[in-house]
């Protein structure tokens, strides 16, 4: 039996309690989405680091034992990966999914390679997966706080730093403010930086055993993201961000962005440009999605500010002037700001 | 006389507690009350008192209404922030009067400015001149109290949050009023030799720690700001509370000084001084008087102004001369002798003496605060 004393436990094994009596179980069954497995480092890719469940990014090296989650991946700007059952996998994600990279972005280089040796097991040598490890979904709130959700037209388009610049300004006026990471792919960037920016409390997919939500039911996320707002709910939280991962034409995010208004009492659109600012607020406007305000990355320049304000007819609000208190303008809803300016 | 809704103060940190009170005021506008002493606006428009019938006015704080209040609650909170700040800065112009044996001029307080395009939770004491940010008022020659509409939240006196309105606190209503009190005794900025048009709206530290003192008398405790900086320990000097004894080896001069943390040092002197003045059997109107009539002394005194100098240099010699705490010290103790002896023995635990420049007097003070031998290496 190999020791896992040694073994680098990855990011979305953050949830596994008493690690220090799993061991390292066969490979009888076919692994699936969220299982636990136990792998090792054929060779090292990608960035070459591995983020551990305190957040430290560790070094991998040829050899080493990783601590992973089976899942897929969604990511136009890195890997396209999948499950597929197996011994050869590649690490999809630093935070530890685990799966076959089918596809990825020219910037990328090829992932890790990994050799999954077995399930990770407990103390009655059952194999763990992260369901066994999920937060249950709490019973609705007697009052629910104010919640805004953050879209995006793409990866990359600002929606996290959006989502922190909503988060900061909430903290700075004195809101207890809560955030979630509905969708994406299992990593702790978002959460750190939810943390960073004042959130109080944070959950997410993996607090609800997906490493991934890539390929799960459409169903189970719907009900995922109304347990992440009311668990914030009943954490604490005065005022909830709730920020979905990938592009609005994702299949999964565009379902879950039509359930919004259900879930939430309003959107911020983060886009790159004017033109995806005009394309992404005329789709949610077809979705019945009520749009607060545009932010992202066009806010990174006065001029496509303007240009997207000008085609929207929203206020542009860059992260920082949510921050400087537009933040708590949007959640008394529609605001009336129409430069990306500050004081 | 009209019945307003007020925070009386209760000596906690908090709001203090919610009462009805008597006003000698009028309405004189659909969001404006008149007084002799002060006149309060809400200058963010609509009608706040039109379901008052003239005479009782709002009396629900409405939690500070806020952004998040529904518009029947932004409405009640803002018509009682009219009504709370006319009662404290009548209640602290009054005072003053009384002790001064002369009215100050009339006070113009608004309520909601600056709070466009980013809310504003602070307020500043102005006069007619160049101000950043700029203003958008035409600015009484007398001087204007400006309160920005609130831009947090903060515990509430019950349970719940409660929005930071300025026109809420008294410990800020009251501060940027002392602040006239300065500006029309000591004049720290020797303003009365500049031109109407070009007065200067800068505070130095003696001028914040008078406010912070005349708030605290006020306010009946030392912690003034006990409500919006609850958050910041009591040993910090950022909390400003007057009970510690800060001393003139905490000042930190020169521009990067911050002058609302040295304005405590001189805060908490006046509090230690009151204090002993107490003690001994005196009354609080009779040191309160004996700052007043110090403040009066010092903004009419020996320097440039009285001697009819009015160049640029004599006129920095003047203001730096406004500018030293041993120069008020001094003032005061001349505005009333019999009370000099215990008020120098306390302002002295402080480090503060009569005489000294503020820099000299913050070398004694850290001399006296090092061990024998290290101060006895210190240069000089």
């Amino acid at each position: 039996m190999r020791d896992l004393s040694t073994a680098k436990w990855s990011h979305v094994t953050r949830g596994v309690t008493a690690p220090g009596r799993c061991r390292l179980g066969g490979l009888a069954t076919p692994h699936r989405p969220g299982d636990l497995v136990v792998a090792g480092v054929d060779r090292v890719g990608g960035g070459g680091r591995l983020e551990d469940t305190h957040g430290r990014r560790v070094r991998l090296r040829t050899g080493d034992l990783v601590v992973g989650a089976c899942g897929n991946r969604y990511a136009t700007d890195s890997y396209e990966g999948y499950h597929r059952p197996g011994p050869r996998a590649h690490l999809l994600t630093s935070g530890g999914v685990i799966g076959t990279a089918v596809s990825w972005h020219t910037g990328c280089t090829a992932p890790t390679e990994l050799t999954i040796l077995g399930a990770l097991a407990g103390e009655d040598d059952r194999p763990l997966s992260l369901d066994r490890f999920a937060r249950p979904a709490p019973p609705p709130p007697a009052e629910r706080p104010r919640v805004l959700a953050v879209v995006g037209s793409s990866m990359n388009a600002g929606k996290t730093t959006t989502a922190a610049g909503l988060l900061t300004g909430w903290a700075r006026a004195g809101l207890v403010p809560g955030a979630a990471k509905v969708t994406g792919t299992g990593s702790g960037k978002d959460r750190w930086a939810y943390l960073d920016a004042g959130a109080r409390h944070v959950t997410d997919f993996l607090d609800f055993g997906m490493p991934s939500t890539f390929g799960y039911p459409v169903e189970r996320l719907l009900a995922a993201m109304t347990a992440m707002r009311d668990a914030l709910a009943h954490d604490g939280a005065g005022a909830i961000v709730l920020e979905l991962a990938d592009g609005l034409l994702q299949h999964e995010t565009r379902t879950l962005t039509a359930a919004l208004p259900e879930v939430c009492d309003g959107v911020v659109l983060a886009v790159g440009d004017a033109l995806a600012a005009s394309a992404g607020v005329d789709l949610l406007s077809a979705l019945g999605v009520r749009v607060l305000a545009v932010s992202g990355l066009v806010t990174a320049g006065p001029l496509a500010a303007r240009e997207a304000a000008a085609v929207t007819g929203l206020p542009v609000l860059s992260p920082a002037r949510l921050a400087d208190g537009a933040a708590v303008e949007l959640l008394a809803g529609p605001v009336a700001l129409a430069t990306a300016g500050g004081r | 006389m009209i019945r307003v809704g007020a925070y009386r103060e209760d000596g906690t940190p908090g709001p203090g507690i919610l009462a009805e009170v008597e006003l000698d005021a009028e309405v004189t506008g659909p969001a404006e009350l008149w007084s002799p002493e002060v006149t309060v606006r809400d200058e963010r428009g609509g009608a706040l008192f039109d379901d008052s019938g003239g005479t009782d006015l709002a009396v629900e704080p409405a939690a500070g209404g806020g952004p998040l209040a529904e518009a029947g609650a932004e409405r009640r909170a803002r018509a009682f922030g009219v009504g709370n700040t006319a009662y404290r800065a009548q209640r602290l112009l009054r005072s003053a009067a009384r002790l001064l044996g002369r009215p100050l001029p009339h006070l113009t307080v608004r309520i909601g400015a600056h709070d466009s395009p980013v809310r504003w939770g602070g307020g500043h004491y102005r006069l007619p001149g160049e101000a950043e940010p700029a203003e958008p008022y035409r600015i009484s020659w007398a001087g204007e109290v400006h309160l920005g509409g609130g831009d947090a939240y903060l515990p509430g006196p019950s349970v719940g949050s409660y929005f930071h309105a300025p026109a809420h606190d008294a410990a800020v209503v009251c501060h940027e009023v002392g602040h006239h009190v300065c500006r029309h005794t000591a004049d720290f900025k020797v303003n009365r030799l500049r031109p109407p048009d070009g007065q200067h709206s800068g505070k130095n530290a003696l001028d914040e720690g008078t406010a912070d003192f005349l708030t605290a008398m006020q306010l009946g405790t030392p912690d003034i700001h006990g409500w919006h900086r609850g958050h910041v320990p009591p040993w910090d000097q950022r909390r400003r509370g007057l009970d510690r004894c800060w001393t003139m080896a905490h000042l930190r001069p020169g521009r990067g000084g911050q002058t609302h943390a040295n304005g405590t040092v001189w805060a908490s002197a006046l509090w230690s001084a009151h204090q002993a003045v107490r003690e001994g059997g005196g009354e609080s109107d009779r040191f309160v008087a004996m700052l007043l009539r110090g403040l009066v002394r010092l903004g009419s005194g020996t320097g440039a102004e009285a001697a009819g100098q009015f160049t640029a240099a004599a006129l920095a010699e003047e203001r730096k001369r406004r500018n030293q705490f041993s120069s008020l010290l001094r003032e005061m103790t001349a505005a009333d002798p019999a009370l000099a002896p215990v008020v120098l023995a306390a302002m002295a635990r402080h480090g503060i003496h009569p005489e000294g420049s503020n820099r000299a007097l913050r070398e004694r003070a850290l001399a006296a605060a090092l061990p024998e031998a290290a101060a006895a290496a210190l240069p000089g």
